[in-house]
């Protein structure tokens, strides 16, 4: 898997608009100088930052799908089901769309990276938070999704309404950053994004022992010791600083928390979450790495919609094993 | 120490049992009295909604008491933390495990959460414990299968081995013997009696297998919408606690075959 995870690194690395020979590619990231100057710039400021945030955002988001798949015991859970990817959008269009609207000038500084990620982690953080308050009244998961997609609902149509009010540039600003895009991030960024994640992460691995038990169920959760209030609380924190900060600097991104927990449950034949943590993360940082460079597309002066091809990947993927397994367990 | 007190496991003083939301509370059946000794097993049955399964989950405390007291080794029940209370009664409930990939071994292993560290390494003393149970359990060819390839009867004695690796004196189940054929039935009640001679477990079940809890039970508790009996079957039997259970025009309990008679 580790194997795995460094040739698609580099393979997306070297593929790009400009094409790059992979043994030059290798050089220039062991620090030696490569033919061309120009393809050192290209590789370290470039395309390095764009495959570290796209493992990043993939095992990220991974494991974010993970957490929430067995904190609902729903199979469907994950960030962007349940209405998370929608409340960081809203907290994003309030920061990039509100501003304007309401007058406010913070200047630049405000939209710095720190203050997106602040305002996606809050606003995806939010929507779980209500998301859970209402789990706790309904017990059956499949209205707790449909819950879910109507706060996803909720969150888009006021950000509809912002949109209406905004002037051109903010909203191509918004527009552009809900495609998703990994290339946008700066070295800074990254060293924010890799701060969350990490603390993110480390949360996650905190909680293994509570949400093994809570594969069992709430009760018998309960009746072997485990705090449920404590364990909910932490695993909530977790999941939104994971899927927050991704979702502050790459967007909105579809389908790989759902569906890689799931690739990965089949792959390795177990749940338990000692395993499955570091394997979904790296199926993750794969997974997005792929997506990566498919929407490269090698040669052509283009690059896709990150969230377009994950789309595009991830929903046949999961049509796929509810076709073969005629069932979706978790 | 042989006297009748340090023997108690568990006493249950004019305890009502119920559940609440916001604005009520709901008791299902108040002033249950009852204390259960070491290595006894104990059958709660009654008509269905009557509390047996609110019973048990009182017990386990998944579900706080409303009145009374309750005393776990002569130890106030609301004393214990919720860690102490784990290696001291495990419970199997009706409810399946929520996740179906999981494996019997990863299940069953899952018993041993109130002893491991914090990341929950399982040690060779938790290995052995494991292995012990799935033997006593008939479950060790199952280990690889995943809870969803499971029949009833096969699922069950998982749980009760996942309870039996908790490593506690007391476990609760819940209607053990639902959805299960006679055959299965009656292993399961026999499973149960073992464990209470050889382990010196002490059980308390629900069921509606009246019958064969009179067979196999030290104890019952026979709740009714008046009141809550508790003694020994026989004692119970001649006191007709069984007669005024079911309406008599459609079944009737007879006394001498110690069963239920269908009513022609």
């Amino acid at each position: 898997m580790n194997l795995i995870l460094i040739i698609t690194f580099i393979i997306s690395i070297s593929l790009g608009t400009v094409s790059i020979p992979l043994r030059e590619v290798i050089i220039s990231l062991f620090g030696g100088e490569p033919l061309k100057s120009s393809w050192k710039y290209i590789i370290l400021d470039y395309r390095l930052p764009k495959a570290i945030t796209a493992i990043l955002a993939g095992g990220g988001l991974a494991v974010s799908g993970l957490l929430m798949q067995t904190l609902f015991r729903n199979p469907l859970a994950g960030p962007f089901v349940l209405g998370l990817s929608s409340g960081a959008s809203l907290g994003v269009a309030l920061l990039i769309l509100g501003t304007g609207i309401f007058g406010i000038s913070f200047g630049g500084f405000l939209l710095g990276s720190w203050s997106l990620v602040i305002a996606s982690a809050f606003g995806s953080f939010l929507v779980l938070l209500a998301v859970l308050s209402v789990t706790f009244k309904v017990k059956d998961t499949m209205t707790i999704l449909i819950i879910g997609l109507m706060f996803g609902s909720v969150t888009a149509a006021v950000v509809s309404v912002l949109s209406y009010f905004s002037n051109a540039e903010q909203l191509q600003q918004f527009v552009f950053w809900s495609f998703g895009t990994l290339g946008n991030v700066s070295w800074n960024g990254i060293l924010i994004l890799f701060f969350c994640i990490t603390i993110g992460l480390w949360i996650s691995i905190l909680t293994t022992k509570s949400l093994n038990a809570l594969l069992l169920g709430e009760n018998y959760a309960k009746s072997m010791g485990v705090n449920l209030k404590l364990a909910t609380f932490w695993i909530i924190v977790a999941t939104s600083l994971l899927a927050g900060s991704i979702t502050a600097f790459a967007g909105p991104i579809a389908f790989v928390g759902l569906a890689v927990p799931h690739l990965t449950r089949q792959y390795f034949n177990s749940s338990n979450h000692l395993v499955l943590l570091p394997a979904v993360f790296l199926s993750g940082a794969v997974l997005m790495l792929i997506c990566d460079t498919v929407a490269q597309l090698p040669f052509i002066e283009l690059t896709l919609p990150i969230n377009a091809i994950t789309s595009l990947l991830g929903a046949p993927v999961v049509i796929w094993l509810l076709v073969r397994k005629r069932k979706l367990f978790f | 120490m042989s006297n009748n007190h340090s023997n108690n496991i568990i006493e249950v003083k004019n305890v009502s049992i119920g559940y609440s939301n916001k604005k009520d509370t709901f008791i299902v059946s108040e002033n249950i009295n009852f204390s259960i000794n070491k290595g006894e097993l104990i059958s709660i049955v009654g008509t269905n909604g009557i509390g047996k399964s609110t019973l048990l989950k009182t017990l386990a405390r998944i579900q706080p008491q409303k009145n009374g007291i309750i005393l776990l080794n002569n130890k106030k029940f609301n004393e214990y933390s919720t860690l102490d209370i784990a290696t001291q009664l495990s419970i199997v409930l009706t409810e399946s495990p929520s996740s179906k990939n999981i494996t019997v071994k990863e299940l069953v292993s899952l018993g041993r959460h109130p002893y491991t560290n914090w990341i929950g390494m399982l040690t060779e003393v938790d290995e052995k414990i494991i292995e012990e149970s799935l033997i006593d359990t008939d479950t060790v060819n199952l280990v690889n299968k995943k809870c969803s390839e499971l029949s009833d009867g096969q699922l069950q004695r998982v749980m009760i081995a996942r309870a039996l690796v908790q490593d506690t004196p007391i476990i609760l189940l819940d209607e053990p013997t639902t959805h299960l054929d006679i055959y299965h039935r009656a292993y399961i009640l026999k499973l149960l009696k073992d464990l209470t001679n050889k382990k010196k477990k002490t059980i308390i079940f629900s069921t509606h297998e009246i019958d064969l809890a009179i067979q196999v039970s030290h104890k019952m508790i026979v709740m009714t919408k008046d009141k809550t009996y508790f003694d020994k079957p026989e004692m119970l039997i001649k006191l007709g606690c069984f007669k005024n259970l079911f309406p008599s025009e459609t079944i009737e309990f007879d006394n001498k075959l110690k069963q239920f008679i269908l009513k022609k």
